[in-house]
């Protein structure tokens, strides 16, 4: 009877109504019945009897309401609660903390997003639209000046529609050398449609001749000293006289970081340009997507184009506008983030659980001396969200620090010009809603638990009488999976966080004295590689007479920035077709590279000078190379290939170079690199690297300026001119570390969560087997016995979860490959801390309400209900 | 003193719990009413009109260990307090003076 389903039944309806007394109407309406039964009513009489009784004490209950006394007291339960905190403030704490991990976790990822999201600082910067025409693939077709104007005079969703080129310009001031910068020809239109007046002059207009020219407010400053007459002046752009009509305000630098804006003639037919518009308020993106649609259509079914399917798109500006999709990232972050809070919250509600039973009797007291369920639901909740507050402050706090940090590291170097990452009220509100919630939701179980009990037994009864039994195969299985998912991320990030905090700048890597410049060739000027050549020759024997610049090379990517990788064949080799071939950096180098970076010649020859007049393409690979991809084969005379370098041809290998290692701690594949000689490719774009003290930059661009006055020259990183390789190695290295850092707090507040829900677990399970611990007291077990059972009990809660993990761990780590750098995936030093960490966790959180398990005089834990 | 007067049903309640001493709560309440009275209750009426005595401050509860000789939880007992004797007691002066010049049908 006592568990009967209409038992439950009958309590949970009671609670439900509100009753203060559930056991002890229960027990009148049980006497009552088995009493009328005694007298001859029939069971099923009596039963029913005993239902209206029950239905009528939850009415009765009901209709009381509003008789009962009002004075739910939030004030007396803050104070209550800061009071218990003050006297026992350790498990408040943890969970304060555990909860101000997430928090910070999740303010921070959420301040980069909101960074990482923000409109187009424009008025009304949701209207601008881009108008993307895809074939039936999704892939974007082309659209030319025709389209453009066709579209612009049929279409009526849009306010104002206009056209634009994006591309790189040298602008040459009347003093100064010549400088590089991101430019955009764009329709009047497109000036007209960001309804942004500019700083100083005006914008440019139709009537315009086609030489006017905006610039933006950093180019003005830094170079042409802010003057405030510029408006009028003339400036030489790529060679040609310009007007400036106009300088925008600051951090205007539409559409893509450009400095530079110049008139694009709608009448000059080209096909490159890109539409974008203001849409009208009362259109919808379905609308005017349509709409252009069939106005294209129309086009070419008339110009007998009508092959194409054509699809159109108005999207946002700014949409999918993460470079290197941080948006996504950081969505699945945050969500990541806040299940991890919510898992947290789980945790944290089993240590308040754990708590209010200890303090049960506190709370029956207050009770009894006339607090409603009301008020003591108000008691644990109140508790449950100043404990959640207070993790907001810690979160708060931490994430402060790091939006600063994200925002210092990556300022100037990541993402759109509308983009910045910074510490808003949005955040602060984010996390104090974020709190909220957790705390209500960490408040609600131990709540719920203690409101349905009838307090006043627990005066006189064992705590689990008032939780209730089994706490079910459920949340063992849930911890298990919580212990298998956090020894995982632990392990991984332990290994992930440790290769990129290791990854350091080698010691001996000469790059203090070593600057480096940035060139682009790409005018008109230098279309066929004998102009890029001579341009070199020319800069090479301008220099010799001078006696600052010392050693001087031309590479297409600098150290430790190796971005430029092409697939790998090896001739004689088969590869299996389902794989694709490896990736290696391809560096086309002159020959001193390998001098300047003191790099032996281990086997064979050098590259070529530039006065070989060999057809065959030949190549320079590393020690590691040669280790990685030839595996000890004799590697001279090899003949490799790399399609998006060389097509189809064969490269011959003729010698082999020590490994230029960059960053100490990058795996032996990082430093397999393939080296072409520069002139063989003559890329348009690459980098100067010379050495000599810092007045050898300015010698460099006085040097450029005398062969090409017009061609303008930037800092290899940064826009810094007198960068040097160093600070190129420190800052990527500083990204390595700020991603170790992150993966290393990742896999350490996951753990760290998991690891306090461990111990609330672990610690309730001790508490409410205590009947059992009394049976076997009381058979003779002594307090060693008792102690080895309780750690027992709590070990073996953890175990299958802690084996999965590892096993899991031990399967993963090794396919991270590259990412772990020297790192061992299967390190048992690893292995053996995350395994100890969880012991010992299990075993504290065992060991703590153990021994006073162990004290326990069986008689009063078994006379206890 | 708008509260000061007792219903009828608070009243037979109140006359229970001061009847039965050491021993009142809920089923014996509602026995004595059900024997005396003959009035067959609820026991949400019984514990309704309790809540509502001890409002009032005529009654209040105190936890005492069971009076049944196989033992079990101890029980929250009603007793009357003396406010609770007095508005008996007035209630029945009451109802006497009303009642004098009404004649009973004999």
């Amino acid at each position: 009877m006592k568990r009967s389903i209409g038992r439950r039944c009958a309590r949970a309806y009671l609670s439900v109504c509100g009753c203060h007394h559930v056991e002890e109407a229960l027990r009148d309406v049980t006497d009552s019945t088995r009493q009328r039964r005694s007298e001859g009513a029939g069971n099923l009489r009596a039963r029913l009897w005993a239902l209206r009784q029950i239905l009528t004490i939850g009415l009765y209950e009901l209709r009381d309401w509003r008789h009962r006394p009002r004075g739910l007291r939030p004030g007396l339960a803050l104070l209550l609660t800061l009071r218990s905190v003050r006297r026992n403030p350790g498990v408040p704490l943890l969970a304060a903390l555990t909860l101000g991990l997430g928090f910070g976790a999740a303010a921070a990822i959420y301040g980069s997003y909101a960074g990482f999201s923000r409109p187009l600082p424009v008025p009304d910067g949701a209207e601008i639209r881009w108008v993307r025409v895809l074939d039936e693939r999704g892939r974007n077709v082309s659209v030319d000046t025709e389209d453009f104007r066709v579209v612009r005079e049929a279409s009526q969703s849009f306010a104002e529609l206009g056209a634009l080129i994006t591309g790189s310009s040298n602008v040459r001031a009347a003093r100064g050398y010549p400088v590089r910068v991101q430019s955009a020809a764009m329709t009047a239109q497109v000036f007209e449609l960001l309804r942004l007046p500019p700083q100083l002059g005006r914008l440019p207009s139709a009537d315009d001749e086609s030489d006017a020219v905006l610039i933006s407010d950093e180019l003005w400053r830094d170079h042409f000293a802010a003057d405030r007459n510029i408006v009028g002046s003339e400036v030489q752009i790529d060679g040609t006289t310009h007007v400036i009509v106009g300088v925008m305000p600051p951090g205007h630098q539409f559409p893509f970081g450009q400095d530079l804006w110049t008139r694009l003639d709608p009448a000059a037919s080209t096909d490159r340009i890109e539409l974008v518009g203001r849409l009208d308020p009362a259109a919808s993106r379905t609308i005017a997507a349509e709409e252009i649609t069939s106005i294209l259509e129309g086009r070419r079914t008339a110009a007998d184009e009508s092959a194409l399917d054509l699809r159109v798109d108005v999207p946002r500006f700014t949409e999918n506008r993460g470079e290197g999709g941080e948006k996504m990232i950081l969505t699945t972050l945050l969500a990541l983030v806040i299940s991890l809070v919510l898992v947290s919250c789980s945790n944290v509600s089993n240590l308040l659980l754990g708590r209010a039973l200890a303090r049960a009797d506190l709370l029956a007291v207050h009770a009894a001396i006339g607090a409603g369920p009301a008020q003591v639901f108000l008691q644990l909740l109140v508790e449950a969200l100043v404990i959640s507050l207070a993790g907001a402050a810690v979160g708060l706090g931490l994430a402060a620090i790091a939006i600063d940090y994200i925002q210092s590291t990556l300022s100037g170097h990541w993402g759109y010009y509308w983009m910045r990452v910074q510490f808003e009220p949005a955040v602060v509100l984010f996390t104090l809603g974020l709190a909220v919630v957790a705390g209500t939701l960490s408040g609600l179980l131990p709540a719920f638990r203690l409101r349905g009990a009838d307090l006043s037994e627990v005066l006189r009864s064992d705590a689990s009488a008032v939780v209730g039994g089994s706490r079910g195969r459920l949340s063992v299985i849930l911890l298990n999976a919580q212990v298998m998912v956090s020894a995982l991320a632990l392990i991984i990030a332990i290994l992930i966080g440790g290769a990129l905090l290791r990854t350091r700048a080698a010691a001996d890597l000469r790059a203090d004295d070593v600057y480096l410049l940035s060139v682009a060739l790409d005018g008109s000027r230098y279309e066929q590689p004998e102009d890029r050549r001579a341009f070199r020759g020319a800069l090479r024997s301008g220099l010799n007479s001078n006696s600052e610049v010392g050693e001087m090379v031309f590479a297409n990517v600098v150290p430790g920035l190796e971005n430029s990788v092409d697939r790998l064949e090896i001739d004689g080799v088969e590869r299996d077709p389902d794989t694709r071939p490896p990736r290696v950096p391809v560096i086309m180098v002159d020959d001193g590279y390998f001098d300047l970076f003191g790099m032996r010649t281990v086997a064979g020859t050098g590259l070529p000078g530039a006065a070989s007049t060999s057809e065959e393409l030949v190549a320079v690979v590393s020690s590691s190379f040669v280790n990685v991809h030839l595996k000890g084969r004799a590697p001279l005379g090899q003949r490799i290939r790399l399609a998006a370098t060389a097509g189809e041809q064969w490269i011959r290998i003729v010698g082999v170079v020590s490994d230029l290692v960059v960053y100490r701690d990058n795996s032996a594949r990082a430093h397999a690199r393939v080296y072409l000689p520069f002139g063989a490719v003559e890329p348009a774009n690459f980098h100067l690297l010379f050495t000599g003290p810092e007045m050898a930059t300015a010698t460099m661009l006085t040097a450029i300026a005398e062969i090409d006055p017009d061609l303008g020259v930037t800092g290899s990183f940064g826009g810094n001119k007198n960068a040097r390789v160093r600070d190129l190695v420190n800052y990527i290295g500083r990204i390595y570390q700020t991603g170790g850092v992150l993966a290393m707090l990742g896999g350490t507040s996951t753990a760290l969560v998991a690891l306090i829900g461990l111990y609330g677990a672990l610690a309730f399970e001790v508490q409410r087997r205590m009947a059992e611990i009394g049976v076997r007291k009381a058979l003779g077990a002594d307090q060693r016995a008792v102690l080895r059972f309780v750690t027992r009990t709590g070990l073996r809660a953890v175990a299958p979860g802690l084996v999965v993990g590892f096993i899991m761990s031990a399967g993963f780590s090794p396919l991270l490959g590259v990412m772990l750098g020297r790192m061992n995936p299967l390190d048992p030093l690893v292995y053996m801390g995350v395994f100890l960490a969880f012991v010992a966790v299990a075993a504290a959180a065992t060991l703590i309400p153990g021994v006073r398990a162990a004290r326990v005089d069986p008689a009063t834990v078994l006379r206890a209900d | 003193m708008a509260n000061d007067y007792l219903g009828e049903f608070e009243h037979l309640v109140l006359l229970a719990v001061m009847q039965l001493g050491g021993n009142a709560y809920g089923v014996p309440i509602r026995q004595l009413i059900a024997e005396r009275a003959e009035r067959d209750v609820s026991f949400g009426a019984v514990y309704s009109t309790l809540r509502r005595l001890e409002a009032k401050k005529y009654l209040r509860f105190a936890c005492e260990p069971s009076g049944s000789p196989a033992g079990g939880r101890p029980r929250r007992i009603a007793r009357a307090t003396v406010e609770g004797e007095q508005a008996v007691h007035a209630a029945r002066r009451r109802l006497r003076r009303m009642a004098e010049s009404v004649q009973s049908p004999s």
